[in-house]
């Protein structure tokens, strides 16, 4: 009975991991790339979700991997300083509406695996309360 | 279960059925946190079947190792050292998305209420028979 409490904790983790990624995608919307820099820019972060507990049992949902799209867009910006000769700036391709989509259906199934943990647990009060 | 105080009690067929219900909701628990996983498909046992099995075993009467009532082999669950196990078959209830998923949120959610209430039902039931055998014991109602 304890394990479908497990089962509905990992959809929520699972979920808040999704969440985390939207945040991170909206906020770095609008980061230039600066073409100067040795560090990877930043692209859309796609959280992977896969059947299966993270341990390993058949039930449950866990991340299989976070991936960075590595998709960009050019913008015409020749005032910007990271512009290149044809005044051109590269930036990720995250569409702030789409991201708002998914972070809507994000939170609607962390409240159906709330729903769900809460049904568990008022079940196992139940249970508890043959013995006491 | 196998007590003789139980037999011609309810107590049985209803541990059976808090059983199943408690197995289910994993079932249903993992389809819920499944519910946008690319390629999966929702999957339940009918508790019509296990009700029709129930009843099949509560005719024979025959007792499994574990002390409760014994299920056929057709039945969609069976009683091994190990607890309960189900047979889930796909729901397919929904189209398919673009996603490889077949999932309706609202069957989900149903299927989450019933089986609770189920549950919720059959084991007040199991503490009032108790509590009938208890008052008798003690030869006070």
């Amino acid at each position: 009975m304890f394990s479908s409490l497990a089962i509905s904790s990992s959809g929520l983790y699972a979920q808040r991991v999704r969440m985390d990624a939207i945040a991170a995608n909206i906020a770095n919307a609008d980061v230039a790339v600066d073409p100067k820099s040795r560090e990877e820019p930043f692209s859309e972060r796609l959280v992977l979700l896969a059947a299966g507990g993270s341990d390993g049992s058949p039930l449950g949902v866990h991340v299989a991997g976070v991936e960075s799209r590595q998709a960009f867009i050019l913008r015409n910006e020749p005032w910007h300083p990271y512009a290149d000769a044809d005044g051109f700036v590269k930036y990720a391709d995250i569409d702030p509406v789409v991201q708002q989509a998914n972070a809507l259906l994000a939170a609607r199934n962390y409240d159906a695996n709330l729903a769900a943990a809460q049904a568990s647990k008022a079940m196992i009060e139940a249970a508890i309360s043959l013995l006491a | 279960m196998s007590s003789r105080l139980f037999a011609d009690s309810p107590i049985p067929a209803l541990a059976r059925t808090v059983q199943f219900a408690a197995a289910r909701q994993k079932l249903i628990a993992s389809n819920i946190a499944n519910i946008e996983t690319p390629g999966f498909r929702p999957s339940d046992v009918n508790p019509r079947e296990f009700q029709a099995s129930l009843a099949e075993s509560i005719e024979q009467q025959r007792v499994a190792p574990d002390g409760g009532l014994a299920f056929d082999e057709g039945a969609p669950i069976s009683f091994g050292p190990q607890g309960v196990t189900l047979e889930p078959e796909p729901l397919g209830d929904n189209v398919l998305f673009h996603d490889g998923n077949d999932r309706s949120a609202e069957h989900l959610m149903q299927m989450l209420n019933e089986n609770f209430y189920a549950f919720r039902a059959a084991t007040q039931l199991v503490r009032f028979n108790f509590g009938m055998i208890d008052a008798a014991i003690r030869e006070r109602p």
